[in-house]
């Protein structure tokens, strides 16, 4: 089920929510977090029920796993090396089980030309949020070998990893900052407060994605969808505009995500901290998709380091670039993700070293890099495969034919109110307006934000009844 | 105004947004459908409606009510006829469903909805390449869900912008009752698309999807017992004279499904050559001038009444 389409806005959530909350309050918490499964299970097997049992037996077998790795007070050495073998049994079917349906045929097609003869498996269809509820099983499985949560149920095992708000496209959450909220409310704000603060933050979050992304794709489908040449103007605009639409559709997810979760009382992490304006490409990991980059750091770029022996900056470059390539192909099986991931890796080994030199930029400059090299790096992400890739970043080349736009008004012309207004309120909003998170930590609830809110709502579903829902960029992951 | 200094609590909050939001919807709706501008929710017989904003959502939903009410033919095409007046045709009462930019496949979603009803008796049929040179949805997918957007969306709100400036005089008319479209009669350079595929000695491009369409259409058309005259629309002399054979394949591949009922319309025939060789005529090479469209409508007209008179067509007005 789309966040982005009528049937989650105006039926199931709704209903959710005010199911939710009066099972919390007329039958008890644990009835209340059963139906919080059930319905979680319902909108994740809405449009393809046939994954259901997948992410079930998934939570089922890594439920088991984990019940063996519980450190135990004086445990024998056997015990300890006993446990380690275990989580890496835990782990090797999760990547298995990952890689069976995204990577195994994309190694065994380059492999080709050592096996001889071409010898893949069947193409299985890629089951939905299967990158995602695999990894927060794997950050799971090692939280629980290190002893930093204590094995859960299976019941809570269960509502963490299938919880609607993430697990179709996260964020990665770890189950220590999940679980104990199930059966008690930890926020700082009463229920309903956080419920408003979330509906606040879920209208913003629509409206990035079906007024601005949705926007922007348009402009980028089309320099991403042929081998039209290009003026280098067009090349960079289409760049640009894949930037965008990037953006705003992945933070206006990440909205939707976190508002819907406030809505039942649960706090799950933020992905997103305007990551336009970041002075560098550390920072800009910090702000971009935080929940993977957390996952990056604390669960590849340290193990690999500490795997090498001692820390310096050798190692540690080495470490970010391996990191950072598996990190790609994450992403999908395709050698512009892995080129995607290679290139961050390399800028921020770069960063580390400029850093340990203590070498001064000037901010603007610091931006302006960041933020080219991010978009350029885009180009690799969103092409198709590394030929359409390296021809729009050569048409982004001055050329002979540097400022026409006749390819571009070839998608203009038809729908210019369509797109110019959102286009040009988008890139306003990414590098001068506040982020949500500064936006839901500063709401009140007040006639104005009423207001703001449900003219908010009635213009985005004017938009989403203006063209057919478009997936999440990140569902593809 | 509402004011942003008295904090309420949550509970009301949430009550006067999801409250607010509901109103402003049921408000949004119930005012699209007493203006119906594309004469979907009510009676549609007798209604003078003229297209606003996205031509191709316009057309598409006009023709579930509109067209079928007020007409009994249809002309299907792309830019090349879309200033084709068909007011001036007097045999049949004919709605220019012509897109500007449109193919085919566009061309049949919209034919489709409006055959549905079976009010329609005779169709003509333009042939030419530029129909068949692409399949894609140039900027939405005609499809029912169209309807749901006349309840309120981003292209109803272009049409009522559109709408407006038109009645306050700050815009003139682009398409009349009839579906059609206004060129004007100033010269102008043909565009890129059309260019290419005009380029002198070459074959015309088929995109397999659209001809495929096209084809499909024909059969349709022939399986609901509906009259087609087919019409090859002129070209400039000596765009003609370069493609001469490209024209005639290009003919021949498009009729090829031809009942021995239909009939053609060939303004790239000799009996043509005059009107072909005033390169006034023309605004771009291929588009006629509002004049010239006026001159091919009165012949399309003299042909019909004379195939209605020797009993070939029935008359449907």
């Amino acid at each position: 089920m789309l966040f982005n389409s009528f049937p989650f806005l105006f039926l199931f959530l709704p209903f959710v929510v005010l199911a939710y909350a009066s099972a919390r309050r007329y039958l008890g918490l644990r009835a209340a977090q059963a139906f919080l499964l059930l319905s979680s299970l319902f909108f994740y097997g809405y449009a393809k029920p046939k994954y259901v049992p997948l992410l079930l037996a998934s939570i089922l077998f890594n439920w088991a796993i984990s019940t063996l790795l519980v450190v135990k007070v004086g445990e024998s050495p056997q015990r300890a090396s006993c446990r380690k073998i275990i989580l890496w049994i835990g782990l090797a079917a999760d990547i298995g089980l990952l890689s069976s349906f995204k990577y195994i045929n994309f190694f065994l097609h380059h492999l080709a030309f050592l096996t001889g003869p071409k010898f893949t498996l069947p193409d299985w269809e890629f089951p939905l949020g299967i990158s995602f509820f695999t990894l927060t099983q794997i950050m799971y499985l090692v939280d629980t070998y290190q002893g930093l949560n204590p094995a859960n149920s299976l019941f809570d095992h269960a509502t963490l990893v299938s919880l609607f708000p993430y697990v179709e496209s996260g964020p990665l959450v770890r189950a220590r900052a999940i679980v104990p909220q199930f059966s008690q409310y930890k926020m700082p704000i009463g229920r309903l407060d956080l419920a408003s603060r979330g509906l606040w933050l879920l209208t913003l979050g629509l409206a990035k994605k079906v007024i601005l992304a949705d926007s922007f794709a348009r402009i980028a489908d089309a320099g991403f969808g042929s081998y039209r040449a290009f003026s280098t103007l067009e090349a960079w605009i289409f760049a640009f505009s894949y930037g965008f639409q990037l953006y705003y559709d992945f933070s206006g997810y990440s909205d939707m995500a976190v508002g819907c979760a406030w809505m039942l009382g649960i706090d799950i992490p933020q992905n997103f901290n305007a990551p336009y304006i970041s002075k560098s490409i550390t920072e800009f990991w910090q702000r971009w998709h935080i929940s993977l980059s957390n996952f990056i750091t604390n669960y590849l770029y340290t193990p690999i380091l500490r795997s090498m022996g001692r820390a310096n900056i050798t190692t540690s470059v080495i470490a970010i670039l391996i990191a950072m390539t598996i990190a790609g192909l994450w992403h999908g099986p395709a050698w512009t993700f892995v080129i995607f991931g290679a290139l961050h890796g390399v800028a921020l080994a770069a960063n580390q070293i400029w850093k340990r030199r203590k070498k001064k930029m000037p901010p603007w400059l610091g931006w302006l890099v960041t933020y080219t090299f991010v978009n350029v790096t885009f180009v690799f992400f969103r092409s198709p495969n590394i030929p359409l890739a390296m021809h729009l970043l050569k048409a982004m080349l001055p050329h002979a034919n540097p400022f026409s736009h006749e390819a571009l008004t070839t998608v203009l012309p038809f729908t210019p109110y369509l797109i110019l207004r959102p286009v040009t309120i988008g890139v306003v909003l990414a590098f001068f307006f506040k982020s949500s998170q500064q936006l839901a930590e500063k709401f009140r609830p007040t006639h104005l934000t009423a207001f703001a809110t449900a003219a908010l709502m009635v213009v985005c579903v004017f938009y989403m009844n203006s063209s057919a829902a478009k997936e999440f960029v990140y569902f593809a992951f | 105004m509402p004011s942003d200094k008295q904090p309420m609590s949550a509970r009301a909050w949430l009550f006067e947004a999801i409250g607010v939001t509901a109103l402003l919807l049921i408000a949004a709706v119930l005012i699209n459908m007493s203006l119906d501008v594309y004469g979907i929710f009510r009676n549609a017989k007798g209604r003078h409606l003229v297209v606003y904003g996205d031509e191709r959502v316009a057309k598409y939903l006009l023709s579930e009510k509109y067209v079928p009410e007020n007409f009994n033919a249809l002309l299907i095409g792309s830019s090349v006829s879309a200033n084709w007046n068909t007011g001036g045709i007097e045999g049949l009462r004919v709605y220019n469903e012509s897109i500007n930019g449109g193919n085919i496949v566009e061309a049949k979603a919209i034919t489709d909805r409006t055959l549905s009803s079976s009010r329609i008796r005779a169709v003509l049929l333009i042939v030419h390449p530029y129909l068949t040179s692409s399949h894609e949805f140039e900027t939405v997918q005609l499809t029912p869900r169209e309807n749901l957007a006349a309840l309120g969306s981003q292209s109803l709100l272009d049409a009522y912008k559109s709408e407006a400036r038109i009645k306050l005089r700050l815009a003139k008319p682009e398409l009349d009752e009839f579906g059609t479209d206004d060129f004007g009669d100033i010269p102008q350079k043909m565009n890129p698309h059309l260019q290419k595929l005009m380029a002198p000695g070459t074959e015309f491009t088929i995109d397999a999807s659209a001809m495929a369409s096209y084809k499909a259409l024909v059969d349709e058309l022939h399986s609901a017992n509906i009259r087609i005259i087919y019409v090859i629309p002129p070209v400039t002399q000596s765009i003609y004279l370069s493609k001469v054979n490209a024209f005639a394949n290009y003919s021949h591949a498009a009729l090829e499904n031809r009942s021995e009922e239909d009939r053609v319309i060939d303004f790239t025939s000799d009996e043509f050559m005059d009107f072909r060789s005033d390169p006034g005529n023309f605004k771009d090479g291929v588009h006629l001038t509002n004049q010239s469209a006026r001159q091919v409508v009165a012949i399309i007209n003299t042909k019909l009444n004379q195939w209605i008179q020797t009993g070939q067509l029935s008359s449907f007005r």
